[in-house]
């Protein structure tokens, strides 16, 4: 537990100053057929300070928490800024925007916490559901993971925050050989929330995992997809990677001050008119995304960010300098993941905007195509040129669904993707587990609706 | 750093009991980050952090765990003797650990390296001369870094170490960019303005109209970085035995069919440049050097001691992960300034990016073409190339595609910041290949 109130130590701020203390605690058991290969517990917590003044940034963290410590980061930060200041006098002047927020947030489970012991119970049960009743696989991986995010936040423009944003998530991993070939497949369960939230009744879980291992059955005896341009649904999973790899990262102001290609797209048609896409900050019709932020870690209260309005790009996601240079207001996507990480822009929760149609009119409208269910390895550029691993999906053909399909991959241009969307479901799926890394890891909300589209899809 | 953790093992290891083990290891930096802005110096840092990792066994079974070290030593006890007594509690409940690595005392070393380093103080005016009138985008990272291991049986490791690293882009008005990483131990100013000096004479090429290139196969020059974005990926699904025991390797092929890559290709786990620590995390010591593909031959693949004891393997003191700490690529004959001439039609390309396998089991790799990328005819470049993406396999471009490897193997440190700097480099030379697949 870190102090929630920082004010004791604004007596040390002489220029614009952040203060943050922020601990960070992962619990990861992993097993693999019944055996428990991992088990750790692990906990990093510190304090950084950060200080700006005239154009300059000085930062400086210390792994201690004691009020020394504290006095420490923030003086030296601000000896870091002074030494800059007296060297670069190019952007003597500039100032950053003003925010002020006041928020709280403790997420700690209500439930009685469980020890390791009654974890690995509770794997062992899930892993002996599996081999008894799918005793062909090759090999069962089940783990789960916690990680709990706590930070306190005092900035010199007052904004204060506390917040205890948990994570608990559970990836099931099932194989099994077919003519010799290894065909894998994963799914994971979980979201916000800790461990406790999630997981207490394995038997929850069963359904999921009979689910699972249908999939991998008719995986097995998948086909090789036609190679090329074709009309595909893209389901949650996939929407949301794309939505995130391929558009979220070119739409940070960092990136499009890096050159990222959405810096030329401003004001204009960038997909069809259906679509609406949305960095979410904490909530989407009044439910609480997988990782929401209600005050960023430069201390501006967050807002959603609409990225795409109606096919057109609106809006680019910005932190306190950005915000500066391009002269707008900053939208709270500051975030840092350890307490000697600075905040950087990121995204908090980015999906498109659910539309009207269900997923059975979509397949109905596909002669010759597929339904793409799940990503592995995705990669972006800032060009929004994207690969993204398909590992589970069905054909479609005239309008129904068919075999299962081997592993393959999608590629394209996302910008040139999204015109091609002519039809987006109505429900919302957000992804358990959404990690991100930009030289920090920082986890992430990833999902949406369906939506039906023309990629590039690789064949045998 | 070193006395701190000397401290933590006395008092830690008195916290044992009976029959209990206990492995220390630590991670710790001093460093300062300078990051760059149009070849402006916008943030100034400082980090100190340190790590401490607890492996716990009793009972036969095992606990991990790592708390934050903050340098006082009474915060510092308490958090490690807290998670010493929860670990004794875990230990008599959970399940018995099958793989069991027990510690053990096989003799102790110390390697400090010093360097004539860049002061902190000295950094913003050894840098910024050289970048004036580039946009350079990057981050500097310097100072020393730090290694501990130690077991409650004896047996004592310290590694320390000081470097420095710019990573940067130089970036044109149309946003054509030159990668660079300048790294190394002690500091050569005359050294340094000369790296950058040859990345702002590549961006120069940049200026011109860039080229689209049609899919297909072309004759491909790869400079040192691009091939060790490849040789990286072996560390990912290829040279770890357990992920071969697995059957999710790409170096399946190697093993079970036979097949080779190039008899011009040889890498090897190579730590005699000291570059990271011989120890692991469990404080066992690597071979100098372990031969990995001799002339085309797979020789040995990464055995931590724990797939030893799954798979009945032999273990080479791998670390856990089993991917390679220090990969060592043999240089060949194709001299730097002749590499054009032996092109002579083709692309030359100076970096890769965003890597991924393909088809895991073929060995494929699908990237991009990034930063400095040129066309090149009747050994001259003749512009830059549009990104494009290639999808190919490593048995081609490392195997029967691979026509010459360049004369000198550089060494292309890794520039990852998550959680810590990293420590450790892959030195290689740049590859000639007499085909490779552009896709898109």
């Amino acid at each position: 537990m870190i102090y929630k109130d920082l004010n004791q130590y604004s007596g040390h701020f002489s220029e614009y100053t952040e203060l943050r203390l922020q601990e960070n605690r992962n619990n990861r058991i992993s097993m693999v057929n019944g055996d428990v290969m991992g088990n750790s517990v692990s906990s990093s917590s510190g304090v950084s300070s950060r200080v700006y003044k005239e154009g300059n940034w000085g930062f400086s963290s210390s792994p201690d928490l004691s009020d020394s410590a504290v006095e420490y980061v923030v003086r030296s930060a601000s000896d870091n800024v002074r030494f800059m200041n007296d060297r670069n006098k190019m952007e003597c002047g500039f100032i950053l925007p003003d925010t002020c927020g006041h928020y709280e947030m403790d997420l700690t489970t209500q439930i009685s916490r469980n020890s390791q012991k009654q974890w690995i119970d509770f794997l062992k049960d899930i892993d002996d559901y599996i081999q008894k009743k799918y005793p062909n696989l090759t090999s069962r991986t089940i783990v789960l993971a916690g990680l709990d995010m706590e930070k306190s936040l005092l900035t010199s423009s007052g904004s204060t925050s506390y917040s205890m944003t948990p994570r608990g998530i559970m990836y099931v991993s099932l194989s099994m050989e077919n003519n010799g070939e290894l065909v894998e497949l994963m799914d994971v369960f979980g979201g916000l929330g800790q461990l406790e939230d999630h997981f207490l009744d394995p038997t929850q879980f069963y359904a999921n995992i009979d689910s699972l291992a249908d999939h991998l059955s008719r995986k097995a005896d998948g086909v090789y997809t036609d190679a090329g341009m074709k009309d595909v649904i893209l389901d949650a999973d996939l929407a949301g990677i794309l939505a995130h790899e391929a558009i979220g990262h070119t739409t940070e102001a960092d990136l499009v001050l890096g050159g990222s290609v959405a810096r030329e797209y401003m004001g204009r048609q960038v997909a069809s008119e259906l679509v609406t896409l949305i960095d979410y900050a904490n909530s989407v019709e009044g439910k609480t995304c997988p990782v929401p932020v209600y005050i960023d870690d430069e201390g501006t209260p967050s807002e959603d960010t609409v990225i795409i309005k109606d096919g057109e790009l609106k809006s680019f996601m910005h932190n306190k300098d950005s915000a500066r240079h391009f002269e707008t207001t900053p939208t709270g996507n500051a975030r840092a993941y350890a307490f000697s990480d600075e905040p950087l822009i990121r995204m908090r929760n980015t999906a498109i905007k659910p539309g009207t149609n269900t997923l059975e009119e979509m397949i109905a409208a596909i002669d010759d195509g597929y339904y793409l269910m799940k990503s592995s390895n995705g990669q972006a550029d800032s060009t929004s040129e994207f690969m993204f691993g398909v590992p589970l999906g069905y054909e479609i053909r005239g309008g129904k669904l068919g075999n299962a399909i081997k592993d393959t991959t999608i590629s394209g241009v996302a910008f040139d993707v999204l015109k091609t969307i002519d039809m987006i479901s109505s429900d919302m799926t957000w992804s358990a587990g959404g990690m991100c890394g930009k030289k920090q890891w920082i986890p992430v909300g990833m999902g949406g609706p369906a939506i039906k589209c023309q990629v590039n899809i690789g064949g045998r | 750093m070193e006395n701190i953790f000397k401290e933590l093992c006395t008092g830690l290891f008195a916290e044992l009991k009976n029959d209990e083990l206990l492995t220390l290891s630590f991670c710790g930096e001093n460093s300062q980050f300078i990051r760059l802005n149009n070849a402006s110096i916008r943030q100034t840092g400082l980090v100190d952090d340190a790590m401490l990792g607890l492996k716990f066994i009793a009972n036969d079974r095992t606990c991990v765990s790592s708390i934050t070290v903050s340098s006082n030593y009474d915060v510092d006890m308490a958090r490690g003797a807290a998670e010493i007594k929860r670990m004794r509690s875990e230990t008599q409940e959970i399940l018995e650990d099958p793989f069991l690595v027990l510690p053990t005392n096989a003799g102790s070393s110390r390697e400090v390296k010093k360097a004539a380093g860049l002061g902190f103080d000295d950094a913003v005016d050894a840098l910024l001369p050289a970048m004036q009138g580039v946009d350079l985008v990057g981050i500097f990272a310097n100072g020393r870094m730090y290694r501990g291991n130690a077991n409650s049986l004896g047996q004592y490791h310290w590694f320390e170490t000081e470097s420095h690293c710019l990573d940067y882009s130089l970036v044109t008005p149309e946003h054509q960019m030159v990668k660079g990483t300048y790294a190394g131990t002690d500091w050569n100013q005359d050294a340094y303005e000369s790296y950058v000096d040859r990345s702002i004479k590549k961006l120069a090429l940049m200026d011109r109209k860039p080229v689209r290139v049609d899919p297909g196969m072309y004759r491909t020059w790869f400079d040192a970085a691009a091939v060790a974005d490849f040789v990286d990926m072996f560390s990912w699904n290829g040279i770890s035995e357990a992920s071969l025991q697995q059957g999710c390797s790409g170096f399946g092929k190697m093993r079970h069919n036979d097949q080779r890559l190039s008899p011009i290709f040889t890498i090897t786990e190579d730590f005699s440049s000291g570059l990271v620590p011989k120890f692991n995390s469990n404080g066992e010591i690597a071979p100098e050097s372990l031969p990995l593909i001799s002339n085309g031959e797979l020789t040995n693949t990464l055995v931590s001691s724990r797939t030893a004891a799954e798979y009945g393997a032999s273990t080479n003191y791998a670390e856990d992960g089993e991917e390679m700490r220090s990969p060592t690529m043999n240089p060949g004959d194709l001299a730097h300034d002749d590499v054009l001439k032996e092109l002579k039609t083709g692309l030359y390309l100076s970096n890769i990016h965003y890597l991924n396998w393909s088809d895991n089991p073929g060995g494929r790799i699908t990237g991009l073409t990034r930063y400095a990328c040129f066309w090149v005819e009747k050994g001259e470049i003749v512009a830059p190339i549009e990104t494009m993406r290639f999808d190919d396999t490593f048995y081609r471009f490392f195997g029967t595609e691979l026509e010459s490897v360049g004369s000198t193997a550089e060494i292309i440190p890794d520039v990852l910041t998550y959680g810590q700097r990293n420590l450790g480099a892959i030195t290689c030379p740049g590859i000639l290949t007499s085909e490779f697949q552009l896709t898109l």
